[in-house]
This record gives C-alpha cells, sequence and structure tokens, in this order.
C-alpha cells in the first residue's frame, strides 16, 4: 500500500494544455496548439518548486528535469522547454509535429503523466496580454518597444509591433535560436473591426517560438480599449485591447475615465474608483424551437470600490468601455457566462451597505467579506410557481429612476449619491428569424425604437460547451440609432458550436439598449461610475 | 503497521466527522405524490423535488438562467438507471430541500437511484422510479391539490376570480409530462413566445389528428378536452395548451390529464380543479352579473370568492348541523340504527354531559380565515371566544370549543332539539371576531336515514378492489329530496366521499364524487380509484344542501370592530368580513372500508 502510495505522489498530472499568450480554453476554436508556438502545461508535480527558466540557446529538450513528449498519428516529438516548475511549465511545440489529434505526456524525476489530450493545428495565434490571462490590454510595442497602454496610447497611423505566438510553422532549427522572417500565413489583424494593414508577420528576431506582427493603426474607433484581434490562417486569436486616441498619448472613454485622471493616476502611481452596476439578466426559457416560453429575469445590482496601482489600472478591463462599431470576445470556465477581471486590485470600504432606491421600493446592498464589494439580488425569477419556486421577489429594474447612495460614507469613500434613470428597451425586429447561427458568416441584426437617452445598443452573444465547462461570449456596441449591426465573422468564429441541453441550444444572442455610465463623485476616489446593463438572451443554435 | 492501521483509523474518523446528507423523499413537486402511490413517478425532463436534510448550505442558493448547471454550491445530484449514470441538472439547493431537473436522456426504469453529494459526501441512494411521462399540475396553493396554474392568452392565471371562459384557449402549466411534445396544431409559430403557440392553436381542430395526441384532459368522468399541445415549454416544464369545454363550469372544476386508456409507463396526473365561468344561456341576458365563476353544486365558496376579490382575504363563521350515523359494526356491513355514537352538549348551568344515544345529531361552528391564494387550503381556525346555542326547543348550552384547534366547536345535540323553529347563537368575542349573536331559521323535521345504502363495488366485507370498476352508490335510498333545504330539490347534491390511509406510506388519499340530487346513483370513477393507494378508510355518502341557510352575524357592540385586532402572525382580517355566517343541515353515513 505504501509503494502504491509513494507511487501516486511521484506520478506527475497534466491538467491543461493551452497556448502561452491566449491561455484559450480547450473546447474553443482558438485552443489548438500551432506548430511551432509556445505552449503552457497546467498540473502538478511537473517539475521543481520553484519555476526554471531556460536561460540560453540552444534551448534544452529537458529542463530541471523536465520533458514533455507529444504524439500524434504514431509521431512523437519532444517539445523545446521554455520553463518549468511544479504545477506549471511551457515549452515550443517542433514546428515538425504533425497536425491532428493527440497527446501529450510530462515526464519529471523519470515519473510519467497520464497522456494528456490536445490537438496540432498549423496556425492558431495568441496575443500576449498585460493580464497575462490572454485578456484585456495587449502587448503592443511601437518600434522602439514602448508598450502601448493608457497613457502611451498609439495614433492612426501609427506602426505597432504586436506579440504573440502561433502563426505556424518555421523551417530550421528552432532551439538553436530566434529564427525571424516572414511566414506564409493569411493574417488580418482588425482594431476595432477595422481591418489594418500588415507588414510583417513571422517570428521575433529575439526569441524562438515567438511571433511579432508589425501593423499600422486604422483610423476608427478611439478609446482605451479598443479591441484588437488577429486572425491567423482562418483561426481568430484571443480578443484582446488597443488604447487609441486621436491626438496625444492618453487614452479617455466616453463616458468612462477621462484623459486628465488617467495622467492624475500616471502621476500618483494609483487610482482610485468606484464602479457601480444595475445588472438584469434574462433567459428566455423555453421548449425546444418553436416553443419557448417566457423571459425570466433576474436583476441584480453589484459596486465595486477599488484602488488600482497604476501598473494595475494599465491591465485592467474594469474601468474601461467599449468603443461603438466594436466587438470583443472573452472566454470563461463554468456551466454558465462567468467573465471577471484578473488584474489585480485594492478593496476600498464604502460603508457597510449601500442604498439603492428605485420604483419599486429601496433596497439594501451589504458589503462582502472582503474586497469593497457589494451585491444584491434585487429581484426576478421568473413567474412564482407554487410547490416549485416560492419565494421569488419580483421584478426589481423595471423603468423609471434609480439612486444609490453609501449613506455617511467612510474615511476610504465619502458620502455619494448616484442617480440614473432606465428607459424603453429597444425592438429586436428580426428575432423570430435568428435560429441558428452560422459563425463563419457576419450576421446583421436588427431593432427599432428605444430609450432615446441610451445612445447604443449593446449585441451579446454566448455559447457554453456544457460537455467541458467552458465557453465564450461576445459584445458588440452599436448606436442605436443605426438600427442595424453586423457582427463579423471574426467574432462569431471565435465562439464555439453550441450543444443541446434539455431541448434547448446552448447558445445565446441578446439585443439591448445600452446607456453610457453616469458618473459620480465621492472623498477618496478619483472616478465614480453608475450604470445599467441588461442583457434578454434568446437560445440560438451556432453551428 | 498498526502506524498505517491507526492512520486509515483516523483519516476514517475525520472524515466521519462531517455529516452525509440525507435524502427523505424524493417527488414530483407539482403533484407531490408520495412513493408507494400507484401513479407515483419521476419523468425524464422533469422537475423533482428531493426533501432531507444537510444537503446543501443553510442559505438557499439558486441557479438561474440558462444553461442549466449540474453543481450548485457544492452540490450535486446523480441518478442511476441500470448501468446509466448522470447528473441532475439543479434550480435550488438547501440543506433541507432540492429542486432539479431530469436530464431528458435519463432512461426509464422500475428500481432507479437517487444520490445527493455534497462536497464529495454521498446521501444513501433513494430508490425511485423513472417514467415515460409522470405529469403533475402546478397548484396555487403549493400542495398538488386544488386549483391548478392555469392561464390564458393574456397571460393572467385564471382562477376563482378570474376564471376561465367557455371556448377560450388557455395552457395550464406542470411537470414531468416527459421530453416527447404532442400537437394537434398543424403550424407551430416560429415566434417563441407563448402567445404565439396560442395563437397558432387557437383554431386548430379539439379533435385528436393522426394519432398525434393521446393525452386528454378530463372534466369529472367526462372527456371534455384534448389537448392541443402537450410536451415541454421551458426547462423541466411542461404545458398543456387547450380549449376549455363549454360542456362543463363552476369553481372548482376537477380537471386531470391523463391517458383515456391507461398505458404503462404513461401515468395520470394528479388531479387539480379549474374555474370555469358558466357559458351564456340562451334567452337570459346577464345584468350586472359579475366575471366570477358560479359553483353549480355549490357551496359558499362562490361567496368567499367574490369577497376575497375586494379583500384579498376572507373569514367567516359557518355553522353546520349534521345528522348522522356512525356504523360502528363490522366494515361493510349494512348500516344499521344500532348506533352508539355519544352526543352531548354542555348545557348552560349543568355541570357536566348529558349523553344521548341513537341517531347524532350535532352542531359543527368555525370561524376560519383564508389568504388570497389559498382558498383551497384547509380552514385556518380563528377563535372567537365562548359559543352560547339555544336550540328551537329552547335548551341553551355553551358549544364545547376544541382544546387543539380554537376555533372548532362541536357538539352533539339531542335529537329532540330538531324540531321546526330558530337556532341562536351568542358570541363572547375575541380578538378575532367580536360579540354577536346570529338566528337562523331551521327547516325541520329532519328525515329519516336509510336503513341500508346499496354500494355496487363494496363486497360484504367492506373490501373496495381498485381494478373492479367504478363503486356505485345508489342513493335512491336515502328521503325524497328537498327534505333538507328550504328551497327545491334543484339544491341539494350527494357527495360520495372515499378516504384511505396507509400506515406504511405515512398518508393516504381520498377521492370524492359529487352528483345533483336529482340522480339515482353516484359513483367514484373506476380511474380516480386507481389512484388511491392501498389500505383502510371510510366511505362517507351525505347529502347535502347547495345552498346555506345565511344568517348575518349581528354585532353585540359597537367597540366589536376595535377587537378586529389580528392576532400575532395573523393576516389582518377587515371587520366587515366577519360579519357573515352559514348554516348547513348535512345528512350522511358512514362506512368502513378496505381498499385493495
Amino acid at each position: 500500500v505504501l509503494a502504491l502510495l509513494a507511487s501516486a505522489k511521484a506520478q506527475p498530472v497534466v491538467n491543461g494544455v493551452a497556448n502561452v499568450a491566449s491561455f484559450a480554453l480547450s473546447g474553443l476554436p482558438h485552443a489548438g496548439i500551432a506548430q511551432g508556438s509556445i505552449f503552457t502545461v497546467f498540473g502538478d508535480r511537473m517539475g521543481p518548486s520553484s519555476l526554471q527558466l531556460a536561460a540560453s540557446f540552444p534551448l534544452p529538450r529537458e529542463l530541471g528535469g523536465t520533458s514533455m513528449r507529444v504524439t500524434v498519428g504514431g509521431t512523437a516529438v519532444n517539445p523545446i522547454m521554455v520553463f518549468t516548475s511544479a504545477a506549471q511549465a511551457a515549452a515550443i511545440l517542433p514546428s515538425n509535429t504533425p497536425v491532428g489529434d493527440g497527446t501529450l505526456t510530462v515526464t519529471y524525476q523519470n515519473q510519467t503523466s497520464a497522456a494528456f489530450p490536445l490537438r496540432v493545428v498549423r496556425s492558431s495565434f495568441g496575443i500576449f496580454a498585460l493580464n497575462q490571462a490572454g485578456s484585456g490590454p495587449a502587448i503592443v510595442t511601437d518600434p522602439n518597444f514602448v508598450p502601448n497602454t493608457m497613457t502611451r496610447a498609439s495614433n492612426p497611423g501609427d506602426v505597432m509591433i504586436l506579440w504573440g505566438t502561433g502563426l505556424g510553422p518555421v523551417s530550421g532549427d528552432e532551439a538553436a535560436g530566434p529564427l525571424p522572417g516572414e511566414q506564409d500565413v493569411d493574417v488580418r489583424v482588425f482594431v476595432g473591426g477595422r481591418r489594418a494593414d500588415v507588414t510583417y508577420r513571422g517570428r521575433s528576431g529575439c526569441c524562438a517560438g515567438l511571433d511579432q506582427i508589425v501593423f499600422t493603426v486604422p483610423p476608427g474607433p478611439e478609446g482605451c480599449a479598443v479591441p484588437l484581434v488577429v486572425v491567423a490562417g482562418g483561426v481568430s486569436s484571443n480578443f484582446t485591447s488597443l488604447s487609441i486616441a486621436a491626438g496625444g498619448r492618453t487614452c479617455s472613454d466616453r463616458g468612462g475615465l477621462s484623459a486628465e485622471q488617467l495622467d492624475r493616476a500616471a502621476a500618483s502611481g494609483a487610482l482610485r474608483a468606484g464602479v457601480v452596476r444595475l445588472f438584469r439578466a434574462g433567459s428566455i426559457l423555453g421548449g425546444p424551437p418553436p416553443l419557448p416560453f417566457v423571459t425570466v429575469w433576474t436583476d441584480q445590482v453589484a459596486a465595486a470600490f477599488s484602488r488600482y496601482s497604476f501598473a494595475g489600472l494599465l491591465a485592467s478591463q474594469a474601468l474601461t468601455i467599449l468603443p461603438a462599431g466594436t466587438c470583443t470576445v472573452r472566454q470563461f470556465r463554468g456551466e454558465q457566462v462567468n467573465v471577471s477581471d484578473p488584474a489585480p486590485r485594492e478593496g476600498l470600504d464604502a460603508g457597510p451597505m449601500l442604498n439603492l432606491t428605485g420604483p419599486r421600493g429601496a433596497r439594501q446592498v451589504a458589503r462582502q467579506a472582503a474586497g469593497g464589494v457589494y451585491t444584491a439580488h434585487l429581484g426576478g425569477g421568473g413567474q412564482e410557481i407554487p410547490g416549485l419556486n416560492a419565494g421569488l421577489d419580483p421584478d426589481y429594474l423595471e423603468r423609471g429612476a434609480y439612486s444609490i447612495n453609501n449613506g455617511s460614507g467612510t474615511a476610504a469613500v465619502g458620502a455619494f449619491t448616484a442617480r440614473l434613470t432606465i428607459g424603453e428597451e429597444v425592438n429586436w425586429t428580426n428575432r423570430a428569424s435568428v435560429r441558428t447561427i452560422t459563425r463563419t458568416a457576419p450576421l446583421t441584426v436588427n431593432w427599432t425604437g428605444g430609450d432615446p437617452a441610451a445612445e447604443f445598443v449593446d449585441i451579446t452573444g454566448s455559447v457554453v460547451v456544457v460537455s467541458r465547462k467552458v465557453g465564450a461570449t461576445f459584445t458588440c456596441r452599436a448606436p442605436r440609432s443605426a438600427g442595424s449591426f453586423t457582427i463579423p465573422a471574426e467574432v462569431l468564429s471565435s465562439l464555439p458550436a453550441s450543444e443541446m441541453q434539455e431541448g434547448l441550444p446552448t447558445g445565446y444572442l441578446a439585443v439591448d439598449a445600452a446607456y453610457l455610465p453616469v458618473t459620480f463623485s465621492a472623498a477618496g476616489l478619483e472616478a465614480g461610475f453608475f450604470s445599467y446593463l441588461r442583457t434578454a438572451s434568446l437560445p440560438v443554435t451556432y453551428r | 503497521m498498526r502506524t498505517l492501521l491507526r492512520w486509515l483509523a483516523w483519516v476514517a474518523a475525520t472524515g466521519a466527522a462531517f455529516a452525509a446528507p440525507e435524502v427523505a423523499l424524493v417527488r414530483n413537486p407539482a403533484s407531490q405524490i408520495p412513493r408507494g402511490f400507484p401513479t407515483y413517478g419521476l419523468a425524464p425532463g422533469g422537475f423533482m423535488e428531493i426533501l432531507g436534510r444537510d444537503m446543501g448550505p443553510a442559505q438557499r442558493a439558486v441557479a438561474r438562467g440558462l444553461p442549466l448547471v449540474t453543481e450548485l454550491a457544492g452540490v450535486q445530484v446523480e441518478i442511476s438507471v441500470g448501468e446509466r449514470r448522470l447528473n441532475a441538472y439543479l434550480r435550488v439547493v438547501q440543506a433541507n430541500r432540492v429542486l432539479a431537473i431530469l436530464p431528458s436522456e435519463t432512461p426509464v426504469g422500475e428500481t432507479a437511484s437517487i444520490r445527493v453529494i455534497v462536497g464529495g459526501q454521498a446521501s444513501a441512494p433513494y430508490t425511485t422510479r423513472i417514467v415515460t411521462s409522470a405529469f403533475g399540475f402546478f397548484t396555487l396553493n403549493g400542495t398538488g391539490e386544488g386549483p391548478i396554474l392555469v392561464l390564458g392568452t393574456d397571460m393572467q392565471p385564471r382562477t376563482i376570480f378570474n376564471p376561465l371562459q367557455p371556448g377560450e384557449i388557455a395552457v395550464a402549466l406542470g411537470t414531468g409530462g416527459g421530453v416527447t411534445a404532442q400537437t394537434t396544431a398543424s403550424a407551430l409559430p416560429s415566434e417563441p413566445t407563448l402567445e404565439g403557440i396560442l395563437e397558432a392553436v387557437k383554431d386548430a381542430p379539439e379533435v385528436n389528428q393522426a394519432g398525434l395526441t393521446e393525452f386528454a384532459l378530463r372534466f369529472l368522468e367526462q372527456l371534455a378536452a384534448t389537448p392541443l399541445y402537450f410536451g415541454p415549454v421551458a426547462p423541466g416544464m411542461t404545458g398543456v395548451v387547450f380549449r376549455v369545454p363549454d360542456n362543463n363550469y363552476g369553481c372548482w372544476v376537477p380537471v386531470q390529464l391523463a391517458l383515456p386508456v391507461p398505458h404503462p409507463g404513461m401515468l395520470p396526473s394528479n388531479l387539480g380543479k379549474m374555474s370555469i365561468k358558466r357559458p351564456p344561456r340562451p334567452g337570459i341576458v346577464a345584468v350586472g352579473e359579475q366575471d366570477v365563476c358560479e359553483a353549480p353544486i355549490g357551496d359558499t365558496r362562490q361567496e368567499r370568492a367574490r369577497k376575497s376579490e375586494m379583500d384579498r382575504s376572507t373569514s367567516g363563521g359557518f355553522f353546520r348541523y349534521f345528522r348522522r350515523l356512525i356504523d360502528t359494526s363490522q366494515p361493510g356491513q349494512p348500516v344499521t340504527n344500532q348506533n352508539v355514537g355519544v352526543a352531548s352538549i354542555e348545557e348552560e348551568g349543568y355541570q357536566g354531559y348529558k349523553d344521548y344515544e341513537g341517531y347524532e345529531f350535532g352542531v359543527l361552528v368555525f370561524f376560519f380565515a383564508y389568504v388570497f391564494g389559498v382558498l383551497d387550503d384547509p380552514l385556518t381556525f380563528r377563535t372567537a371566544g365562548d359559543l352560547f346555542l339555544t336550540l328551537p326547543n329552547g335548551v341553551t348550552g355553551r358549544l364545547p370549543q376544541s382544546t387543539t384547534t380554537p376555533g372548532l366547536y362541536s357538539a352533539g345535540l339531542p335529537p329532540e332539539a330538531f324540531v321546526s323553529g330558530t337556532m341562536r347563537m351568542r358570541s363572547t368575542g375575541s380578538s378575532f371576531v367580536g360579540p354577536f349573536t346570529v338566528e337562523m331559521p331551521f327547516p325541520l323535521p329532519v328525515p329519516a336515514l336509510p336503513a341500508n345504502v346499496p354500494v355496487r363495488g363494496l363486497s360484504s366485507t367492506g373490501v373496495i378492489r381498485r381494478s373492479a370498476g367504478p363503486l356505485e352508490v345508489d342513493v335512491s335510498v336515502f328521503p325524497p329530496a328537498g327534505r333538507l333545504s328550504p328551497t327545491s330539490p334543484q339544491d341539494e347534491h350527494y357527495r360520495v366521499w372515499l378516504r384511505v390511509t396507509n400506515e406504511a406510506l405515512g398518508g393516504g388519499a381520498q377521492a370524492v364524487a359529487r352528483c345533483p340530487g336529482a340522480d339515482r346513483t353516484c359513483s367514484i370513477p373506476q380511474w380516480a380509484l386507481e389512484m388511491l393507494p392501498t389500505g383502510t378508510g371510510f366511505l362517507e355518502i351525505a347529502r347535502i344542501p347547495n345552498r346555506p341557510i345565511r344568517a348575518p352575524l349581528v354585532p353585540i357592540a359597537a367597540a366589536a370592530d376595535a377587537s378586529l385586532t389580528g392576532e400575532s402572525g395573523v393576516e389582518q382580517i377587515s371587520p366587515r368580513d366577519v360579519f357573515f355566517g352559514y348554516g348547513q343541515l348535512l345528512f350522511f353515513t358512514y362506512i368502513q372500508v378496505r381498499v385493495e
């Protein structure tokens, strides 16, 4: 028994394999590992307790006692090690690895893990992101290698270098050193939905497995989080963002952070902000099409009072606003849509509770255990059915005026009161014809009406691969007055195919009016935003 | 080795320190039919309610929206049928209750098992039965009985206050109908709304088309409506779209969904009730008629409905005089007049009880409160203080009040009290009802009970076999109709009530049939008998006046209103509600039976 226990303890365990830049989750369209790309392996007992990095060329096939083996179609290769540790290791997948479904094993101190499945593809580009999680601000530099940030924003026409991995295979000895040169792969770069001119696509001159794409920032949407995506070899990368300013080097978001606020944050080294969101999520529950039944609302409020270090602010997505006319995509783990901002923040105490009032009365929003976070379920849940869901609260977030305050405030967050008004929703006019979405083709949605105060319409879609408990979600923002928006194929193709669950597809699409946040001020905060977001999701099939 | 064993023992002890979840009951949350009943079962794609303890967090965790989740707050529910194991979709988890959806791909099986897993600890398997279809209507009171949840095309619930109209399209909601949709509508809409479905089916014929529809809604024993659609309408939810028939009406029309011909694995639903407005009568123009239901064999509930509509709650007093013959001979033996029941009334100024033998006459008085939405629930009794009754023969006594159920007063009465005249009652009042007096005319003489009531389907040993056909009571032996109420024979009806208790199941069930007073027989149909469990119980046969004797309460003091402050934890009742009362003379007999 003891021998078995000892044996079990020593065997490495592999839990996941992903592109080291995108961290694309297995089950998503861009989760394949490209030939010649750097990939990372998550697990346990895969290497030494402290991280060990390959320090010089040639890169080794074994590092700190760790080696890997990838087998595809009977051909086995040994990846080139980049770093190793007990919980995470990284390597370059040799360009001569066959394309197809295969397995990976990790060997550490002569103990080999169980085979873990992976798919090898020719191209699947991942963009490095500042948050080291594959989302939010991308690692993009100017020709002098100065990174693009909110206070070092690009201007239209600037030539920039985008860093990532996964463009595809190269010729030569990848372990020996960099192999720069144009690669024969179709690369399209979209900045805020506009295609950018690409002047170089290939390995960097510094490093093995590391790609760079040189492009020119196109005219178009501006802001602190203009979506950036690369389609390489027909596969969309992770969606990241770029800060673009029409002039100057500090970006700003209309309805969000101003250039002055960002410059002050740069000077002081931090920014303290409060974000309060009223959120109405609706699911159209029903039987197999064409028999859905009713929209069930869930009304919630969430608030976060935070101090961001300036570095943390630059990596964060919590305070940025999606520019009109653009789309972005996020991935998530779990059985339902669940995205969060991994950027570090320090919570600020705004008081024991917030006080929300609206047409349906007053509610208190309790402070959570830590982190300056306040949340409350406000109501909703559908028609109360005795014996089934008794105790439901009635819907709360309906049309009307809302205000929220924190009473007398605290030393960290002074007293504030914020107000907003929820108006008429838009009418999604071609809803009935959207039942199946072909992800490789653009999709146009149309709407009419809506609150004139709501400047935008958000088109939100998501797919959950329930069998693997992963998924992806996109949001596109369009001017409400446009009455129509076409979701680009590179957005839709970033989502996986939906599955069926209880007669319903696990894909969703929503078209809702969207407002700019309302700002509020409080002693101790440099910025405060109060916003309302509604998403009424229709189950649709993504194929 | 000893060290290893100690270590293993410590691990085992550590594990035992955490309470394992316990499952006490798994059922359809709509019908709430318990395990052991003939119609018990769970259907793939339907909701199941798991009751027990230590099954999750103390605070309720709710999974909202789509997709459905298989893990919530660290809780999973595993279903095993044969070699197949699946995880249920969770909607609500709490320590004592889990609400989950059986995956549609769950295989049917007579010996499926369900386990609740919390933080890796699994409950003992609970054996259940997975069938193709086990539909349960959701009911307004959440108990699986009484008025069902049915919506009109305006998406508003149809209740006694807003009854269904004959001919309108409606949808009843439930769960457990199975995964296959059936419809008679030739073209269902592309727009995924209930309104769209209703629009598409509104012109569909009611008859079965091409064998698509098998289930039928039945009202009492009549096959009165074929569903236009029967199938899933949302995860876990089944809808029954139907056209309201024009051959039944009333505040409490019994309804059931069942196959016209029984089929294994396709269980009939629980029996619910619908409120259907009376169809327009040719040549009669309703003047000022309210849009309420009307009970054809009514009692007082229509009145309560009217009042409740105004007040959202209702209350009142109910006075029931009865004449009862209890058969305490052998079960199933013909009813005789050799009654040994004890009747008593505590006379004012009389220390002790005075017993009467023979026919038991009695009086039952209760004061009650209903809260809107639970009108078919058992009454919530409220005390009215001391009650003094003056019988038509002039005897006055204080009515004993139940010590366990304050507000319920009952007493046997001397036969000589039943003479023509007036009953008078006086209350000292309580916090619920102020002091009052009431006078009620009493339509006597009371007819004699029949010596024997023939019942086809009841053996001489008191056995009722559920599969042997309907239970048919020959009510023609009762005294001529029209003797109980002061108006006409049409104002009386018969009630046949079979109640069964099964101790092993920890409960029982009942079947009730009501028949017009002019009928010569009154039957409980076989399909109703087949819903009952085996067990012992009684068969009660009664003739009941449709309309009660109305007698408004007269407040004794103006201060009565001030006393209506409500009791702690009790719905506030507006003063005017309590100022009405009803009297009713029942006439019934009672036979002990065993149901097999």
